[in-house]
């Protein structure tokens, strides 16, 4: 059931990118998603283009393993496409009934769903690149100077990281729930869509009590082996920034203000190319 | 010295009671009806129990479900204390609540369900969780979770998912957790009852040689005989007391009063003690394979 999955699904590799420490792609991340949203031009889309096409290849991660990950999210790009297609105003140049095209609504249309694609394929470079437990890791870091105001930062990355821990093992716990239901009669194929989902109840509750009991025991078992919250934590692989960290903060921090700069250079300077 | 003393420690768990008096009723008929082990809500999980253990001892503590047995293993590292009575481990009253670190990193604990005692997502990870919640500096986690898994033989694993071992694997790296805050003794809370016999087999084995190679404590609490065979010391509980105690030869020779306690011999004395009945004439302190091999061969010449 959960087997197609790729999107965000970590690809063992060994390269630069994959050796980066998470911090300094989290804040990539960050930077990546701000630019595809600053950008107002050609020139910056052709920029940006650039840069992940570059980092895809760095990371050597296959394109088609990355493409495969998108079909997820196919239909939410069909929708966006369709909205801003029809139904956009401007210069008419087609009417039919309630739809309406326009030259604007076509611009629109076309990098509302290159702006979807790119934010999809960045963030899920991320997750190709790196390992659950080094980004709970990394954000647990990030988080770390909200201390001050009480933000939970070590309880969520840890809440993350037993979530993570346990989703395989709760994959089997379905199987097998649904092994015995199956065996006892239940029938989850038939019927309409309402009634599928009230199948899915005989899975559902033993799930839940199952899934409950082990909290419990987890946690007896974290408190008897002194767990006792983030405070006064030590790690056993501390993040460090390397050399390349270092560069790749320089590089990220010159691509923003590349972006910002374009787009005040064309609001104020040049006016073709720009959507 | 002892370095674990139980003196007389009753503990009942909490009872919430925020039933109305129907429902009371009714659960009290319902309760008439459960066996043993249900019933011992709001009464005494563990009446008076005295026990004594010396360090680097093997013990077996056993017992059928609902004695207590697991109930005992939580006082041992603070987990739960004693309503009743004082328990020490290594001079330190169980009740001090600045000492529970210092108690809980003496006594290590592994529970039955492997799946619910690994924290980390890999193997390594998982390890090092209790020396990082004590803050012990990085380098020094690295050794000691580098040696602890040497300990129990999973070095070769180090990398890998616990997900994808095996239970016996699993309960394995367990040990290794517990083994790398280097603690005196540790305690098996039916490690063993999940597993199948040949992960059954690697779990006592490790736990023996860690016994015997480091001297560490091991309290071992189980239902299943075999795995008592080798114990220095056995206490059996029954409905939250001490019901027997002695070494191995003396607990089994007592026969029929272990049926009474839900218990049954294990499988080699259970054949020599037919053997027996069928007339043969043997020695009745049988409990290895090979006691009994050389016994008979001695029957033959």
């Amino acid at each position: 059931m959960f087997k197609d999955i790729t999107i965000g699904q970590y690809y063992p590799e060994n390269s630069i990118v994959h050796r980066l420490d998470p911090r300094v792609k989290l804040f990539g991340v960050v930077v990546y998603v701000a630019a595809v949203f600053i950008i107002n031009n050609l020139i910056g889309f052709i920029f940006l283009t650039a840069a992940i096409v570059t980092l895809i290849a760095l990371s050597k991660v296959p394109l088609k393993h990355i493409l495969k990950g998108l079909r997820f999210v196919w239909f939410l790009v069909i929708l966006a496409v369709f909205f801003n297609l029809f139904f956009s105003d401007g210069t008419i140049i087609w009417r039919w009934w309630i739809f309406r095209m326009s030259y604007e609504g076509i611009y629109r249309a076309i990098f509302f769903a290159l702006r979807l694609i790119y934010v999809i394929v960045g963030a899920s470079l991320l997750t190709y690149t790196t390992t659950p437990t080094t980004l709970t890791n990394g954000l647990e870091k990030v988080f770390k100077p909200l201390d001050v105001i009480h933000f939970p930062g070590h309880e969520i990355a840890m809440m993350m990281s037993i979530a993570l821990r346990f989703i395989p093992i709760l994959t089997e716990e379905i199987n097998k729930i649904t092994k015995a239901q199956l065996a006892r009669g239940a029938d989850f194929d038939t019927g309409g869509i309402i009634l599928k989902a009230k199948g899915m109840i005989p899975i559902m509750v033993p799930l839940f009590v199952s899934a409950f009991r082990r909290a419990t025991e987890l946690a007896t078992a974290m408190e008897a082996r002194c767990y006792a919250g983030g405070t006064n934590r030590t790690k056993m692989f501390p993040l460090k920034y390397e050399t390349r960290d270092k560069v790749a903060y320089i590089l990220l921090f010159l691509y923003l203000l590349v972006t910002i700069g374009l787009r005040i250079l064309m609001e104020h300077f040049l006016t073709w190319g720009s959507i | 010295m002892s370095f674990i003393k139980a003196d007389k420690i009753s503990y009942s768990y909490p009872v919430i009671d925020d039933t109305d008096e129907f429902d009371s009723k009714k659960k009290k008929e319902e309760e008439a009806e459960q066996p043993e082990s249900k019933k011992s809500r709001g009464e005494n999980a563990l009446k008076e129990v005295s026990m004594e253990v010396r360090q680097g001892q093997f013990l077996c503590i056993l017992g059928r479900n609902g004695s207590g047995k697991s109930t005992f293993a939580k006082h041992l590292n603070a987990l739960l204390m004693p309503s009743e009575g004082t328990l020490w481990v290594d001079d330190i009253d169980t009740k001090a609540e600045d000492q529970v670190w210092t108690i809980r990193k003496t006594v290590g604990m592994v529970f039955q369900n492997p799946d619910n005692q690994i924290i980390g997502s890999v193997v390594d990870e998982d390890v090092a969780f209790g020396l990082e919640n004590l803050g012990v500096p990085s380098e020094e986690i690295q050794k000691e979770v580098a040696s602890a898994l040497e300990g129990v033989g999973m070095s070769e694993f180090a990398k890998h998912s616990p997900n994808k071992l095996s239970g016996g694997q699993k309960q394995r790296v367990a040990v290794a957790g517990v083994l790398a805050m280097r603690p005196k003794c540790i305690v098996l809370d039916e490690s063993t009852a999940m597993l199948d016999p040949r992960g059954r087999k690697e779990v006592m084995e490790t736990v023996k040689k860690l016994n015997k190679e480091l001297g560490i404590t091991i309290i071992s609490i189980t239902h299943f005989m075999e795995e008592t065979l080798d114990a220095d010391y056995i206490y059996v509980m029954h409905k939250g007391a001490v019901a027997l105690q002695g070494t191995p030869k003396e607990i089994f020779s007592r026969g029929t009063e272990l049926y009474a306690l839900g218990l049954w011999f294990p499988q080699i004395y259970h054949l020599a003690y037919i053997l027996r009945e069928k007339g043969m004439e043997l020695p009745d302190d049988i409990i290895h394979a090979a006691e009994l091999k050389e016994a008979l061969e001695q029957k033959k010449k």
